[in-house]
C-alpha cells in the first residue's frame, strides 16, 4: 500500500499545476513490477498484467501509451511493451532478445528506436508506433548504444565501431551516419536539447566524468556545466521538455548521489543532494515538477519524491515496505 | 544446541556492551619524540568489537584480526549472492550462512543482530572459533595449532586453496603485522599446522598469473570474446577461486584478483567459455531467429574477472585497480575488444535484475583511464583496428607506457623522482627537504633505499618532489605505511610560480610499498613541484618516499 506524505504540511491540497499520474516499479510483491499512481502516490495499481519483472521506459510523448521494458528468467529474455494508458492489452513491439534496452521515442511519437542483442553484440533498431517494424538501423561489429532522437528524426548514439565510444548521427531509417566526435576518452548518454539546437553528452573529465554540449553537425564542442565537477562522476542527463532544464545525476562517493538542476546556459540552480542516492529523475509533461527516487530519509529503499524545477517544494510521495524507484511522468 | 559456558558469558558480556559509546580497545600509538617506525607494538586490549570478544573467548587476537582482514579487508560487509550455491557474509568477520546460524545457536545473539552489529559478529566467530578448538582439544595459546579452524572457518572446500588461504592469507597477514584502526599487532612468523599447498605454474594468457585450471569451461563455439565483465567475488580470494575450480559449484571465471592486486589466478583460457554471468538466449523463443547465439550468450562473448571483496565495500585497494587495468588492458588487446566503457562493464549492469557487483565504488571513470594508460595510452583501440599504441598482443600483466604494479619500475615515459637525489636525474627532477626532515629506513615497503621522514604539526615545512616538464601527468606517490604515520596528510601540485594544480589528502597508515594515485594533473613550463606538507594533526610522522608522473591525456 502506498502511502502520501507531505512533509511539513500534511493536510495542504495538491498545487494546482499538478496534473498527471506516475509510472514507476514498486517491489513491494517481492519482483520489480511496474504501478501507476497519482501524483501524489495515491490509486496504486499495477500498470500492466505482463509477467516477470517489469520496469516502465521513457513515456509516449503523445501522451497515450505507456511502454515498457519486460524481463523473463529461464531463459533470460527481454522484450519491449506498449499498453495505452486509458487502459486495455499490453502490444510487444519487436523481437525478444537478452538485451532489450534503452528505447527512446520519436518527439512526435511515431517511432521508438532501441538497443538490441538479438542479431548481433548489441545493435540499433526501429520500431513504429503501431508495431511494424523492426528494422535493422546499424550493423557493426562493436556495438551501438543509447540512441535518443530528435525533432527531425535525426538519431544521435554511441558506438564503437572506430575503436572506442564515439557519439555518431544517422537519419531516422539509418541513412548517413556521421561521427561526432573525436575523443580519446568515452563519449557517452548523449542527449538532444529538444529544440534540437544542440546535443549533452557525458565524458571523462581527468578522473571524473562531465556534461559536454555541441552544435547537431558535431562542431563548436566544449564543456556545458559551468561549473566543473572536479572527481565526481556525471552518470545521467535528462533536458526537461521545454528545454530550459537540464537535470543531471551526479555520483560524488560511493553512496552519494545527487541531481543538479542546470538552466539552458549550464548555469546550476540548485542541486538536490539529500544523504544517500537521489536517483532517476524524470520531468513532469510541462516541464513544472522533477520526479526521482532517494532514500534520503534513512530508509533501506527508495521512496518516490518531487521536487519543483528550481529544486524547491520538496515533498516524499511513497512511504511503502518495498522500493520505489524508476519513475516517469505521463498525462 | 551446543550451549558452553564461554558461550554464556559471551551473550552476558555482549548484552553489557553493546551500545557503548567509545572504542573500548582502541590502541593510542602516537607516543613522544622517538624515530618513526621505532614506536612500540600496540600492546593494550584490541580493536572495538575485538575487546569484547577477547574478554570472553580464548581466540587469540592474532587469528581474528588476520581473518578479519582476508575476509572483509575490516569492513562490514553486507555479502550478495555471486555464485549459486556459495552462501552470502556478513559483518566485520565475513561469517558466512551456515556458520552465522552455528554461532547464533551457540551465544544465542538473534541473527540478525550477528550480520548487522559488529560486535556481536566478532563475539559470535570467536564463540564458534572457540567452541570447534574446544572440540580438537588444541592449546589455544598456541597460534599455529588454529590453522585447522581458520581452515574450516573459511568454509572453502578445495584443499589446494583451503590451504592457501591458510597459509598465504590469513597467516600471511598475521606475519606482515595486522594493523587495523590505528591498532598494530607486531609481525609473527608462525608456521600454521597445516599442509602446504602446492601451487600450480604459470602459463600464457596472462603470463604474470597463477594459473589454476578450473573444470568449468566450454567452448566458444567459434566466437571471439567483445568484452570484460567485471566482478566481485563476495568473499575472499582463496574462497574465491577454490570454489570457481570445484566441478560441483558449476561456476567459474578466466581471472581472480586477490585483495591487495598482488597476484592474480587464471582459472580458464581466454579462448574458452567460463561460467560467470547467467544473461542467456534461446531462439526458441524468439521465432528460431539466430539459434547460433543459444546459450549462455552474455559468457561466449565475455572474459570474466572476479576480485576478491564485496560489492557493498566501501573502497578499493589501489593496487587491485591497477592489477586488474593491467589485466582488462591486455585481454583488449589480445581479442581487439575496445577499451570503453560498453565493452568492459559490470556483471550488474548486464545482468541488473539479480547482480550489483562491482558495485558502487568501484572507480569506473580512473579504472578505464588506468586500462587506457596500461595499453600506453592515447585512449580506446580495438574494433577498427586504431590500436592505442604501445602494448604488445599476448604481453601479459605488463603494458607500452606503464610499469607492473608494485615492482616500481618506471616505464619509459615516466619519471620517478626518488628521495633519494643519487638515483635522480638533477638536471631535470630531484627531491628536497629541510633539515627537519630526517632519512630513515626503519619501516619496510620504501622505494628504493628509504625515505624522508617529519614530525608532523602546524609547520608549513614541505618536502618537495621538484622537475622539469610541461604538460598533464598522472602523479603518484609512494610511501612505507606504519600505525605512527598520519591518516590525513596532503600532496600538493604546483607550478613553477607556486600557483596549485592539485591536491590529494592520503592516509599513510595504509596502501605502503605501492604506488598510490594522487590526480591528474596539469602543470606549466618550468620547475613544477609535488610537495607534501607537514602540516596535520601532530603527533604523527610523514614520510615523503617518491612520486611518479606519467604522460596523462585526462587533464581536459
Amino acid at each position: 500500500m502506498q502511502l502520501i506524505l507531505l512533509l511539513g504540511c500534511s493536510s495542504a491540497p495538491n498545487p494546482p499545476d499538478l496534473t498527471g499520474d506516475l509510472l514507476w516499479v514498486s517491489e513491494e510483491s517481492g519482483s520489480p513490477k511496474a504501478v501507476r499512481g497519482s501524483v501524489s502516490g495515491g490509486g496504486v495499481r499495477p500498470a500492466s498484467e505482463l509477467e516477470g519483472a517489469v520496469f516502465p521506459a521513457q513515456p509516449d510523448p503523445r501522451g497515450e501509451l505507456a511502454l515498457f521494458v519486460q524481463s523473463t528468467e529461464e531463459p533470460h529474455l527481454e522484450q519491449l511493451f506498449v499498453a495505452p494508458l486509458s487502459g486495455g492489452q499490453a502490444r510487444a513491439l519487436g523481437a525478444p532478445s537478452s538485451m532489450v534496452r534503452k528505447p527512446a521515442w520519436s518527439p512526435d511519437g511515431s517511432f521508438i528506436v532501441y538497443e538490441s542483442d538479438v542479431e548481433s553484440f548489441r545493435d540499433l533498431y526501429r520500431v513504429e508506433r503501431d508495431g511494424q517494424g523492426p528494422a535493422r538501423l546499424t550493423q557493426e561489429e562493436f556495438g551501438s548504444f543509447e540512441p535518443d532522437v530528435g525533432p527531425d528524426g535525426q538519431v544521435v548514439f554511441v558506438s564503437s565501431r572506430d575503436g572506442g565510444a564515439e557519439l555518431y548521427r544517422m537519419g531516422p531509417r539509418g541513412s548517413n551516419p556521421v561521427r561526432l566526435t573525436n575523443r580519446p576518452s568515452d563519449d557517452m548518454r548523449p542527449r538532444w536539447k529538444p529544440d534540437g539546437s544542440q546535443i549533452t553528452w557525458l565524458a571523462r573529465e581527468g578522473m571524473g566524468v562531465a556534461v559536454y554540449r555541441m552544435d547537431p553537425d558535431g562542431s563548436n564542442p566544449g564543456a556545458f556545466r559551468k561549473e566543473t565537477l572536479g572527481r565526481a562522476v556525471a552518470l545521467d542527463q535528462l533536458w526537461s521538455p521545454d528545454g530550459t532544464r537540464l537535470a543531471v545525476t551526479v555520483q560524488t562517493g560511493p553512496t552519494e548521489i545527487g541531481i543538479d538542476l542546470l538552466d539552458a546556459s549550464g548555469a546550476v540552480v540548485a542541486r538536490v543532494d539529500g544523504p544517500g542516492s537521489d536517483e532517476h529523475p524524470a520531468w513532469s509533461p510541462d516541464s513544472r515538477w522533477l520526479v526521482f527516487d532517494s532514500v534520503r530519509d534513512g530508509q533501506a529503499e527508495p521512496d518516490l519524491y518531487r521536487v519543483d524545477r528550481d529544486g524547491g517544494r520538496l515533498v516524499r510521495i511513497t512511504m511503502s515496505p518495498g522500493a520505489d524507484w524508476l519513475p516517469r511522468w505521463v498525462r | 544446541m551446543i550451549q558452553n559456558s564461554r558461550s554464556a558469558m559471551a551473550l552476558a558480556l555482549l548484552l553489557a556492551l553493546t551500545g557503548c559509546g567509545p572504542d573500548a580497545g582502541s590502541a593510542d600509538s602516537t607516543a613522544g619524540e622517538v624515530p618513526p617506525g621505532e614506536q612500540p607494538y600496540s600492546e593494550v586490549s584490541a580493536p572495538s568489537g575485538f575487546a569484547e570478544a577477547m574478554a570472553t573467548q580464548d581466540v587469540p587476537l592474532e587469528i581474528l584480526l588476520g581473518i578479519s582482514k582476508v575476509e572483509t579487508g575490516f569492513q562490514m560487509v553486507n555479502g550478495k549472492t555471486e555464485f549459486q550455491g556459495r552462501e552470502r557474509a556478513y559483518g566485520l568477520m565475513g561469517l558466512r550462512e551456515s556458520h552465522l546460524l552455528e554461532a547464533a545457536d551457540l551465544t544465542g545473539i538473534d541473527v540478525e543482530l550477528i550480520k548487522t552489529d559488529r560486535s556481536s559478529n566478532v563475539l559470535a566467530a570467536a564463540t564458534l572459533l572457540s567452541e570447534w578448538a574446544f572440540e580438537a582439544g588444541i592449546d589455544p595459546t598456541d597460534l599455529a595449532a588454529w590453522a585447522p579452524m581458520v581452515a574450516r572457518y573459511s568454509g572453502i572446500d578445495n584443499p589446494e586453496a583451503a590451504a592457501e588461504y591458510v597459509h598465504f592469507e590469513v597467516y600471511e597477514s598475521i606475519a606482515f603485522g595486522v594493523e587495523m584502526e590505528g591498532f598494530a599487532l607486531k609481525p609473527q612468523s608462525i608456521t600454521p599446522d597445516y599442509p602446504f599447498p602446492a601451487r600450480y605454474g604459470e602459463r600464457a594468457g596472462d603470463s604474470s598469473s597463477v594459473w589454476t585450471p578450473s573444470p568449468n569451461s566450454s567452448s566458444r563455439g567459434g566466437t571471439s570474446p567483445q568484452f570484460v565483465i567485471i566482478h566481485t567475488c563476495e568473499g575472499s580470494y582463496s574462497g574465491c577461486w577454490g570454489w570457481l575450480t570445484n566441478s560441483s559449484s558449476s561456476v567459474s571465471a578466466h581471472y581472480v584478483v586477490n585483495t591487495t592486486g598482488s597476484e592474480v589466478r587464471q582459472l580458464v583460457d581466454e579462448d574458452r567459455k567460463a561460467w560467470h554471468i547467467s544473461a542467456s538466449y534461446a531462439c526458441s523463443r524468439n521465432d528460431n531467429v539466430s539459434c547460433n547465439l543459444n546459450g549462455s550468450a552474455m559468457n561466449r562473448l565475455s572474459v570474466g574477472i572476479e576480485h576478491a571483496g564485496y560489492g557493498s565495500q566501501s573502497s578499493w585497494s589501489p593496487g587491485v585497480i591497477d592489477r586488474s587495468a593491467d589485466l582488462t588492458c591486455g585481454i583488449t588487446q589480445r581479442h581487439n575488444i575496445p577499451r570503453d566503457a560498453y565493452h568492459i562493464v559490470g556483471h550488474g549492469q548486464l545482468q541488473p535484475w539479480n547482480r550489483s557487483d562491482p558495485g558502487a565504488a568501484w572507480p569506473w571513470a580512473s579504472y578505464l583511464s588506468k586500462i587506457d594508460q596500461a595499453c600506453g595510452g592515447g585512449g580506446t583501440s580495438g574494433g577498427g583496428g586504431t590500436s592505442g599504441g604501445g602494448g604488445t598482443s599476448g604481453g601479459g600483466g605488463t603494458s607500452g607506457g606503464g610499469s607492473a604494479p608494485g615492482t616500481g619500475v618506471p616505464g619509459p615515459n615516466q619519471i620517478v623522482i626518488d628521495s633519494n637525489n643519487g638515483a635522480n636525474d638533477t638536471a631535470q627532477y630531484y627531491a628536497e627537504v629541510s633539515n627537519d626532515w630526517w632519512p630513515s629506513a626503519s619501516v619496510g615497503g620504501y622505494y628504493n633505499t628509504g625515505y624522508w621522514a617529519a614530525a608532523t604539526g602546524a609547520i608549513s615545512d614541505p618536502a618537495k618532489f621538484r622537475f622539469q616538464g610541461q604538460g598533464c601527468y598522472t602523479v603518484e606517490a609512494w610511501w612505507s605505511a606504519a600505525s605512527d604515520r598520519p591518516p590525513a596528510v596532503t600532496f600538493l601540485g604546483w607550478n613553477s610560480d607556486e600557483s596549485e594544480v592539485g591536491r590529494q589528502v592520503v592516509n599513510q597508515t595504509q596502501n605502503g610499498g605501492r604506488w598510490n594515485v594522487l590526480g591528474d594533473w596539469e602543470f606549466g613550463s618550468g620547475w613544477n613541484t609535488v610537495a607534501l606538507s607537514r602540516w596535520t594533526a601532530s603527533g604523527h610522522y610523514v614520510v615523503a618516499d617518491a612520486v611518479r608522473l606519467t604522460p596523462s591525456t585526462q587533464c581536459n
